[in-house]
């Protein structure tokens, strides 16, 4: 039953870049299913390099140890191929990165052709509209699909880019500190989105603003120099925390 | 290392002294009760009181929106809101005592008995410790009061037990209606004491 | 009234500093100019003239030097391009750190001794002779560096920004490669026109590397060729004036095709930033 309700569940993992041990004895935390799970923690502290284990987009560095375990669905990722587990598990990252000299259409039409996942024009149409109206970003953009997506502000970009990783139909998607370069209305409709989008998927979300932690998610966890300091519901984390790294954290003492 | 919410803080924490010292100040003038003047006295230290807790819930808000506490933070800035009203109510009953005894047309001499007595003094020395426990943030204090609290309310029940055998006249209502009051000051002090442990431990 | 003399000052300077220049190229045009208003616009197609017989054109040349530059580039896109993409995706390994080291050694390595161990190699080890392709070989090898580190620069950093997009987009290799050419592509193309106009100008290894009779059009890919640079240094050292008058207006149709490439590469340049 526990598998069920879980997305990932991490035991024991390590993991050290360039012999230097990043990540450090991460255990028994569970991910659950369509909820926001926030990773928060001081720069330094391990938070996007825990992210990157989760779709094994780290491994693309050279000279990465990961020792551990990872499971997703209840399968161990490392068992798996990581183009078919990075299909099912999306990431977005800090700076907005959308490809700039591709339309808006493009930019979310690439990776499905590319996978071989539309049969014909028509059903690749369909696709992009819904995968532009998930990111809350169709009505803003739908008279200039051809449009080059540099045309966009900070904020339409990064949605565009939660657009293009939409697409895919992931089931888990991995946001790495994605309103810190956007402006504070384009920050907004990002955390609104995300509380829409997790009814159908899970959302791992790092940010080291606990307040923005506090707003969105169901449970958060605390990083500190490699370590889990301690990880719960919000409303215990951000009320009444158990460890006193966590307690200063989020009230601004660290 | 001083936050902004830090200096904010202090002024709460300012307005939390000075009510603590008109509640015991409230208690004080009791023992001293001289009718009139004193109920006047008494008027004006919970009216400021309630203006002082007024003024604490509007620089609680102004915390809430501008350095949106967390944790410990949070509890403190919650329980304070709590603590003020409870610091308010406690000299609004000291004023009903004066009042109940005015109207009465009783001196407290004239019919107080050993056992009042001691119970004034109890609850005084409970909201003494009160006051200490909000300054200190002790936990030790806290159930210590907690458990005042509770001889307090016992000695009520007894006494209650005890007037409703009796068939005497005016001090024995003024009596139990002191006593009242004194249960739900003591009461206050227990609810501060569990605010308290609130801001120290977290969840209840 | 300071900071106008300053300025005046500084405007002389500068005049004077450039003025060596601006007159070479004055001059260059002139004659140039001169040269092709007098024979017409046929300068560009028409075979040399013979010493003392009036004007001719620079069809010949012109011709050789288009075609190795084609020749040339055809070899050296596509081993700059792989060698960047091998150096691009594999930054550590020990093979990266070589190839970048030789081709920026290569960018260093004086063209007359490229021209020398071209002949040696190819035109005599190999037995190619003296021809266009000889000729591109050596180009080739002058123009791999530029193109090669100019796409390497590029492709990295589309690669930086591109390497875990693509792969969290469930990109395979291959995919996740193109992606990263395709957004480098100005870059790269910025390289190969700078590689092009490089060799266009190029003396030193033809002279060992083609003939310097300069009357012949191309029959076959293996016929004998001459290039502009050649014919310039030739007949500017030969005794008859009407061949100076030949090789100043072949001096400006260089001049103009390389300031042509590099137009464009600038123009790419700032559309890339």
């Amino acid at each position: 039953m526990m598998e069920a309700s879980n997305a990932f569940e991490i035991y024991n993992l390590n993991v050290w870049i360039e012999e230097k041990h990043i990540l450090k004895d991460i255990d028994n935390l569970q991910i659950p299913k369509n909820k926001i799970f926030s990773i928060m923690g001081p720069s330094g502290s391990g938070k996007s390099t825990f992210l990157k284990v989760l779709n094994r987009i780290l491994e693309l560095k050279n000279r990465v140890k990961i020792s551990g375990v990872v499971k997703l669905n209840g399968e161990d990722i490392f068992k798996m191929d990581p183009v078919q587990l990075r299909r099912n598990v999306g990431i977005v990252f800090q700076q907005p990165n959308p490809f700039y000299h591709m339309s808006i259409f493009d930019n979310i039409a690439y990776a499905l052709k590319a996978n071989g996942f539309v049969k014909n024009k028509r059903e690749l149409e369909e696709r992009v509209i819904e995968a532009l109206i998930k990111a809350n970003l169709y009505d803003e953009v739908k008279d200039r699909l051809k449009k080059p997506a540099s045309v966009l502000s900070g904020g339409q970009q990064q949605r565009l880019v939660i657009a293009r990783a939409l697409a895919l139909k992931p089931q888990v998607l991995l946001l790495d500190e994605p309103t810190s370069q956007i402006d504070v209305v384009g920050a907004r409709k990002i955390e609104e989105l995300l509380l829409n989008l997790k009814e159908q998927l899970t959302i791992v979300l790092v940010s080291h603003i606990p307040q923005q932690a506090a707003r969105i998610s169901d449970y958060a966890a605390l990083l500190y120099d490699g370590r889990l300091i301690e990880w719960g519901p919000s409303e215990r984390i951000f009320t009444h925390p158990q460890n006193e790294l966590t307690e200063k954290f989020v009230a601004g003492r660290l | 290392m001083v936050r902004p919410i830090d200096l904010a803080f202090q002024k709460l924490e300012y307005i939390l002294k000075e009510m603590s010292i008109e509640a015991l100040k409230s208690m004080d003038l009791l023992t001293y009760f001289k009718r009139q003047q004193t109920v006047k006295d008494l008027k004006e230290i919970s009216d400021r009181l309630r203006k002082l807790k007024e003024e604490a819930g509007t620089l609680i808000l102004e915390i809430i929106v501008r350095y949106q506490p967390a944790a410990t933070d949070l509890r403190f800035v919650k329980s304070s809101l709590e603590i003020t009203y409870d610091l308010y109510r406690i000299s609004r009953y000291s004023y009903d005592i004066a009042l109940a005894l005015e109207d009465a047309n009783l001196s407290l001499e004239e019919c107080l008995d050993e056992d009042i007595q001691s119970n004034i003094e109890r609850v005084k020395n409970m909201l003494n410790l009160t006051i200490k426990a909000i300054v200190k943030r002790s936990v030790e204090l806290a159930t210590e009061i907690k458990e005042m609290d509770q001889s307090i309310d016992e000695a009520y029940k007894e006494y209650f037990h005890k007037a409703l055998e009796f068939k005497g006249g005016k001090c024995a209502v003024a009596n139990l209606l002191i006593m009242r009051y004194l249960e739900r000051i003591a009461d206050h002090c227990s609810y501060i004491a569990d605010e308290i442990l609130f801001i120290i431990k977290g969840a209840k | 009234m300071k900071d106008k003399l300053i300025f005046l000052f500084t405007l002389i300077c500068t005049l004077i500093i450039f003025s060596p220049f601006l007159w070479l190229v004055l001059d260059l045009i002139i004659k140039g100019l001169n040269t092709i208003i007098a024979y017409g616009i046929d300068f560009l197609i028409a075979e040399p003239p013979l010493p003392g017989d009036g004007l001719g054109g620079i069809g010949t040349v012109l011709e050789g030097t288009l075609f190795m530059v084609l020749i040339a580039s055809l070899i050296s896109i596509p081993i700059s391009l792989s060698t960047a993409v091998y150096v691009v995706m594999n930054e550590r390994s020990k093979f990266a750190f070589l190839f970048r080291f030789l081709t920026e050694s290569l960018l260093e390595f004086p063209t007359i001794i490229i021209g020398i161990s071209v002949f040696i190699i190819f035109a005599k080890g190999l037995k190619l002779g003296l021809n266009g392709i000889t000729a591109a070989i050596a180009l080739s090898i002058i123009m791999i560096p530029y193109t090669t580190i100019q796409a390497i620069e590029n492709m990295k950093q589309s690669r930086d920004k591109y390497l875990e997009t693509g792969y969290a987009l469930g990109l395979s290799d291959s995919n996740v490669i193109k992606l990263i050419v395709s957004e480098g592509r100005e870059g790269v193309i910025t390289g190969i026109l700078i590689g092009m106009a490089k060799i266009f100008g190029e003396t030193a290894p033809l002279l060992f590397t083609t003939v310097t009779s300069f009357n012949i059009f191309l029959k076959n890919l293996f016929s004998p060729v001459s290039a502009i640079p050649v014919l310039i240094f030739e007949y500017a050292f030969s005794p008859y004036e009407n061949w100076h008058d030949v090789a100043w207006g072949a001096s400006l149709t260089l001049m103009f095709i390389v300031i042509v490439l590099f137009t464009l590469t600038r123009f790419l340049i700032r559309r890339k930033i």
